[in-house]
C-alpha cells in the first residue's frame, strides 16, 4: 500500500467515524414549554405591574424569580387576532385571521406545528370558542380539550381537573411521555361575565354594595355592555365601581389558580429544570374608561398592555424587570428559540425573541376591524336608536406606540369609517397621547388649541411607521 | 385475427385506458377540501372559500395562501363562477344546503350577540 493509498483510508475512516457520530448523535434534548394566557388581563390591575390591590401575589412571586416584561402589548383588542399573532409572529393583518369568518389559513406554520415537528407533544385546554378548531387556532396541536365542553364550566377550577386529567392520561402513555411538552392553557375567567366564586369576590366588593346591585353586575354581559358603550343605557358609577371590584377578584381567583397548577405540573415533572413558564394574556379590559367596557370598538391602551412573565430557570437572571416595549407576538421566536429551532427572520419581520440579555425596543402596532357582526342583533335589540348610534361598528382603528424618546412614550391613534359593502374608508381623526403620562388617553397632544408643532410632526412620523408596518 | 392477436390487442388497449385514467386521476383538479365547516376550492389561480358556519364567502389570489385579501367585493363574477363550480362539486343546489357542524358555536356566538356576515 503507498503512501497515498493509506492516507485516503484514513480519510476515509475519518469520514465514516464522522457520519456514524453524527447520525448516532443525541437528539437534542428541548424544554418543556407551558403558556398560561389569560384572557382579556389588562396589565395595570395586577399587582405585579404596581397596581394597589393585591391581585397577584402569585405572579410577584414567579417574576422575583424570572422575567417581568413591564411595556408588552398585543397586536390586537380582542382574542382571534391576538391568538393568531401569538402563534404565527405576524400582524393580524398580516395572518389574515381579523374577523369570525377568517380562521387562519392552513398554509400558516404555526408555533404548535413547528414544535410538534421538533418532537413536542402539543396541548391545548381552551376556555374560549374561538382559541379551538374552528378559527384555525388549534393547527399543530395533537390534543384539544374545549374545557367548557368537557366540564360544563369555562373556570380555573375546571381547567385544573382537566389539566389533572390530562396529566395523567400522558403519564400512562407510552407514547407521549418521553417527548417533551408544549401545553397552551386559556384561561376566562377575567372576561365578562365577571363572576368569581362568592368567597373570592367578598373581600373585593365595595362595603356599601347593595347585594342586588352586585347579583345583577355578576350576570353583566351582551348586550349590555354595548348598549353602555353605543350610550343607549349608561351604567352609574356605582355599578362601574362594582364591575371593576369583580374583575379584580376574577384576577386574584386566575393568580390562585396559577399558583394550583405551576404545583401541579411540578409535581408531574412538567416544570422545573429547563422548562420554560409563560404568564400572559391577549388583551385588555375597559372598566368605564372613556364609557367604555368590555374590549371592543377601540384600541386604548388599557386593551393592549398585557402582562407578560416568563419563569426559565438558568435561562433568565431572577427579578428582572424589563422596560424595554415588546410585543405579544415577540413570544413566537422566544418559544422557538426556548425549544432549539430557528426562525426564519424573513417570515416574521414584527416579532423578535426576546431571550438576548440586551433588548431593542420595538415600535407596537394594533388595529381594530369593524366589527359588523354585532350591528344586527343590536338594531334588533333597539329598533327605536338613531342610525348614527350604530356608527362605531363601521369603524376600523389603528395605533401605533412609539419607543420612548425625550421621556415620553407617545401613542398615536387614528379611526376611519368604512362605508358599508365597500373597501371605502374615510379617515374621522387622529389622536396623540404620552401614555407613559397619561395612561387613561384624557390629553390628546393633537387636540389642545396650543399644540405643539413637533406633536403633529411626531404625529406624522407614527402614521408614516404605522403605514409602513401594516403595509398601506 | 387469431385468438393470441385479440388477447393482446385487448392488453394494449387496456393498458391504453388505464394510462390514461391515471393521466386523468393526476391532471384532475383537487377536490375541495374541508376543515370544520371551512370549504376551501382551488381553481383558476384562485381560492373560493365558504363559511359553513356562517354561510360567507371569500376569495383569494391562489398566490395568498395565507388569505389574507378578500377579493370577494370587487370580483363579483369570479365569486359567482367558483361557487357554482363549488355547489356542484358537493353536490348541493345552494349555499343553505351546505352541511355545518358547527351549529353548537354559532349559537354560542350568537349568544354573545354576533351574527357571522351581518352588514355586509
Amino acid at each position: 500500500m503507498t503512501r497515498r493509498t493509506r492516507l485516503v483510508a484514513v480519510l476515509l475512516l475519518l469520514a465514516g467515524a464522522g457520519a456514524a457520530a453524527w447520525l448516532l448523535r443525541p437528539a437534542p434534548e428541548r424544554p418543556n414549554i407551558v403558556v398560561l394566557l389569560w384572557d382579556t388581563t389588562r396589565a395595570d390591575r395586577l399587582s405585579a405591574y404596581g397596581a394597589a390591590r393585591k391581585t397577584t401575589p402569585w405572579l410577584e412571586g414567579l417574576a422575583a424569580r424570572g422575567v417581568l416584561f413591564e411595556q408588552c402589548r398585543a397586536p390586537s383588542p380582542w382574542t382571534q387576532p391576538s391568538h393568531a399573532s401569538l402563534f404565527t409572529g405576524l400582524l393580524p393583518r398580516h395572518h389574515g385571521s381579523t374577523t369570525l369568518e377568517s380562521p387562519l389559513a392552513p398554509a400558516h406554520r404555526t408555533l404548535a406545528e413547528r414544535l410538534k415537528e421538533a418532537g413536542y407533544d402539543t396541548v391545548l385546554l381552551s376556555n374560549n370558542s374561538l382559541v379551538s378548531p374552528l378559527t384555525g387556532l388549534a393547527q399543530g396541536f395533537d390534543r384539544f380539550v374545549d374545557v367548557g365542553r368537557a366540564t360544563g364550566e369555562t373556570t380555573a377550577a375546571a381547567t385544573l381537573e382537566v389539566l389533572r386529567a390530562e396529566l395523567a392520561a400522558r403519564r400512562n402513555d407510552g407514547t407521549r411521555v418521553g417527548r417533551p411538552l408544549f401545553l397552551f392553557v386559556n384561561l376566562m375567567d377575567a372576561h365578562l361575565p365577571y363572576e368569581p366564586p362568592e368567597e373570592v369576590a367578598r373581600p373585593w366588593i365595595p362595603a356599601d354594595a347593595p347585594e342586588a346591585d352586585v347579583a345583577r353586575l355578576r350576570e353583566f354581559e351582551f348586550p349590555r355592555e354595548l348598549g353602555h358603550i353605543l350610550g343607549i343605557s349608561i351604567l352609574p358609577p356605582a355599578d362601574i365601581a362594582i364591575l371593576r371590584s369583580l374583575y379584580d377578584a376574577e384576577i386574584r381567583y386566575l393568580d390562585d389558580h396559577g399558583a394550583r397548577m405551576q404545583r401541579l405540573l411540578e409535581e408531574e415533572g412538567v416544570l422545573g429544570g429547563r422548562s420554560m413558564l409563560v404568564v400572559t394574556s391577549d388583551h385588555g379590559e375597559h372598566l368605564g374608561e372613556h364609557g367604555f367596557l368590555d374590549h371592543k370598538l377601540s384600541v386604548a391602551d388599557v386593551l393592549l398592555r398585557v402582562p407578560l412573565v416568563l419563569h426559565a430557570p438558568g435561562r433568565f437572571e431572577g427579578g428582572r424587570r424589563v422596560k424595554v416595549a415588546v410585543r405579544l407576538q415577540d413570544l413566537f421566536p422566544t418559544l422557538l428559540e426556548t425549544a432549539g429551532l430557528p426562525v426564519e427572520g424573513s417570515a416574521t419581520p414584527h416579532a423578535a425573541s426576546l431571550l438576548p440579555a440586551a433588548l431593542d425596543a420595538r415600535p407596537q402596532v394594533a388595529e381594530f376591524s369593524p366589527a359588523l357582526g354585532f350591528l344586527p342583533r343590536m338594531r334588533e335589540i333597539h329598533p327605536d336608536a338613531p342610525e348614527s348610534a350604530f356608527l362605531p361598528f363601521h369603524r376600523r382603528f389603528v395605533t401605533l406606540v412609539d419607543v420612548p424618546a425625550a421621556g415620553r412614550r407617545l401613542k398615536w391613534n387614528i379611526t376611519r369609517r368604512v362605508e358599508p359593502g365597500s373597501s371605502i374608508e374615510v379617515e374621522e381623526g387622529e389622536t396623540l397621547f404620552d401614555v407613559d403620562a397619561d395612561p387613561g388617553e384624557d390629553r390628546d397632544l393633537l387636540g389642545v388649541p396650543d399644540g405643539k408643532e413637533d406633536d403633529r410632526a411626531a404625529a406624522a412620523r407614527l402614521r408614516e411607521m404605522a403605514e409602513r408596518a401594516l403595509g398601506e | 385475427m387469431r385468438p393470441a392477436g385479440v388477447a393482446a390487442a385487448l392488453a394494449v388497449l387496456v393498458s391504453i385506458s388505464a394510462v390514461a385514467a391515471f393521466a386523468a386521476l393526476l391532471c384532475a383538479p383537487p377536490p375541495p377540501s374541508r376543515e370544520g365547516d371551512v370549504w376551501r376550492l382551488r381553481r383558476a389561480g384562485k381560492i373560493y372559500r365558504f363559511h359553513a358556519t356562517f354561510r360567507t364567502e371569500a376569495l383569494f389570489e391562489a398566490s395568498d395562501a395565507l388569505e389574507t385579501l378578500d377579493l370577494s367585493a370587487g370580483r363579483r363574477d369570479e365569486l359567482l363562477a367558483l361557487r357554482g363550480r363549488f355547489l356542484g362539486l358537493v353536490r348541493a343546489r345552494s349555499l343553505e344546503e351546505v352541511a355545518a357542524d358547527g351549529d353548537e358555536w354559532r349559537r354560542r356566538l350568537e349568544g354573545v350577540g354576533y351574527i357571522g356576515g351581518g352588514g355586509r
